[in-house]
């Protein structure tokens, strides 16, 4: 029984103790009351089997995670990653930009601005803001060289961002599109979820916005080709290259029916 | 317009190493977990959580300190935390309350073994395990971090919310404990 004072004194050394091997003086004084208190000094060899018994049986007792689990943290926190990635582009592209883009920008934002005057029509004026940002985006976003990212994933990202759960199409509906970036995008009446694809070379973008009353129409303008539909109580809208209108049509055509 | 020319700017450069480097220590991780929780789906609930603080948190983590230790501070402090939120937990910061109920013998308020917990002490039928797994929770954690992660003191001391004094007397009467359970082991299943 350890029940003297003088033992509680060097209750927290002993742990210190049972650490060193017989012969390092952890504590000169520690080691007189040792020698003459047998309670310590068992209770100090006690200490030094159990860890020894717990060192030598490190990795055996270690315990593996089931699998699955490395696989489903590493897609949540590379999740996180895309999103704080999205983040910050949507808060500082134009910083990113080159100045010959931002000078295009500039202009192009001059041009849209004169437009509403010009034409009068609500459709023409989002074709005109969206192109505007499908050339931005792809400016920033869209690297011909980006990998591919997953429908599931981007799905995931536009739950995240916008609480929608919109299908996602890997391929843009064409045999050589591919999906290469989502992000978030501003427009005059709120936000778009921006997807970007490749189609080839061709960059093209779908816009999904909440629904709105513009008219569905196919429009040309800055340079672009661009089609749009209500589905599902969105507005989409496509945006291609000008001379794109084949191929937006035919994505157009396949993800209304694979939204179905 | 010449398309694709300008890169994006990558995400936060340390995020994909930091990744990999977290995951290093998942089953450390997951194995810390599953001794608190004691269920796999909690444990697994917890271990993700921890992730996704830490993720979050990364510019705060200092490079070249310890990361185990520090994802295992995260790990406690959630568990800790989703413990106080339970109204029939004990006080764990208490440590004099600690130390007593320990020495009665008292498991730390943890619910009663479900048939999965008996399932789980099974698997661990070594005898080093079953007196492990019979320590109060308080007592376990510091030996475990000393002995088998191999902590330092004041890491210790950091995960677990206490001063450095109750990090070595803890671990002084955890292994007399798992001393004698391991013995009380021994003699209720001769080999
Ligand atoms: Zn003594
Ligand atoms: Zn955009």
């Amino acid at each position: 029984m350890r029940i003297n004072t003088e033992c509680d004194r060097f209750d927290e050394l002993l742990a210190l103790e049972a650490e060193h091997g017989d012969g390092a003086v952890v504590d000169p004084a520690l080691h007189r009351h040792l020698a003459g208190c047998p309670a310590c000094e068992a209770a100090v060899a006690a200490q030094r089997a159990v860890r020894k018994r717990l060192v030598t049986h490190r990795r055996a007792l270690q315990i593996t995670a089931p699998p699955g689990v490395r696989t489903r943290i590493a897609a949540k926190l590379a999740g996180e990653a895309h999103a704080e990635a999205g983040a910050s582009m949507a808060t500082g592209w134009g910083l990113r930009l080159s100045p010959l883009a931002a000078a295009a920008a500039l202009m192009l934002v001059i041009t849209v601005g004169v437009l509403p005057m010009v034409t009068g029509q609500s459709s023409v004026v989002l074709a005109a803001q969206l192109a505007l940002d499908h050339v931005k985006c792809f400016l920033i976003d869209g690297d011909v060289h980006a990998t591919p990212i997953s429908a599931a994933d981007a799905e995931a990202t536009m739950r995240k961002q916008h609480g929608w759960s919109v299908p996602v199409s890997a391929t843009g509906g064409v045999d050589d599109g591919h999906l290469v970036a989502v992000r978030e995008c501003l427009y005059s009446e709120g936000m778009a979820a921006h997807l970007l694809y490749r189609v080839g070379e061709t960059p093209v973008s779908l816009f999904v916005m909440p629904d709105t009353d513009h008219a569905v129409a196919s429009v040309s303008i800055l340079a672009s080709d661009t089609v749009s539909w209500h589905q599902n109580g969105r507005t989409h809208m496509l945006v291609g290259p000008a001379g794109s209108r084949a191929t937006l049509d035919s994505m157009a055509r396949h993800l209304q029916l694979e939204a179905r | 317009m010449p398309f694709g020319r300008w890169r994006s700017s990558p995400p936060p450069p340390d995020a994909d190493s930091f990744t990999a480097d977290a995951l290093d220590h998942l089953d450390a991780l997951y194995g810390t977990a599953l001794r608190l929780t004691r269920r796999p789906e909690d444990a697994q609930d917890l271990v993700q959580d921890t992730y996704l603080k830490a993720f979050r948190a990364r510019a705060r983590f200092t490079a070249g300190t310890n990361l185990r230790a520090w994802l295992y501070t995260i790990l406690h402090n959630t568990w800790r935390n989703r413990r106080r939120d339970q109204s029939r937990s004990r006080v764990e910061a208490d440590s004099e309350v600690v130390e007593i109920a320990a020495e009665r013998g008292d498991t730390g308020g943890l619910p009663a073994p479900t048939p999965e917990d008996l399932l789980l002490r099974e698997a661990m039928s070594d005898d080093l395990r079953v007196a492990l797994d019979g320590l109060p929770e308080a007592f376990r954690e510091v030996v475990w971090l000393r002995d088998v992660d191999d902590l330092s003191y004041q890491d210790i001391a950091t995960v677990l919310s206490v001063p450095m004094g109750t990090v070595m007397s803890r671990l002084a009467r955890g292994r007399r404990q798992l001393h004698a359970g391991v013995l009380a082991a021994r003699r209720a299943t001769p080999s």
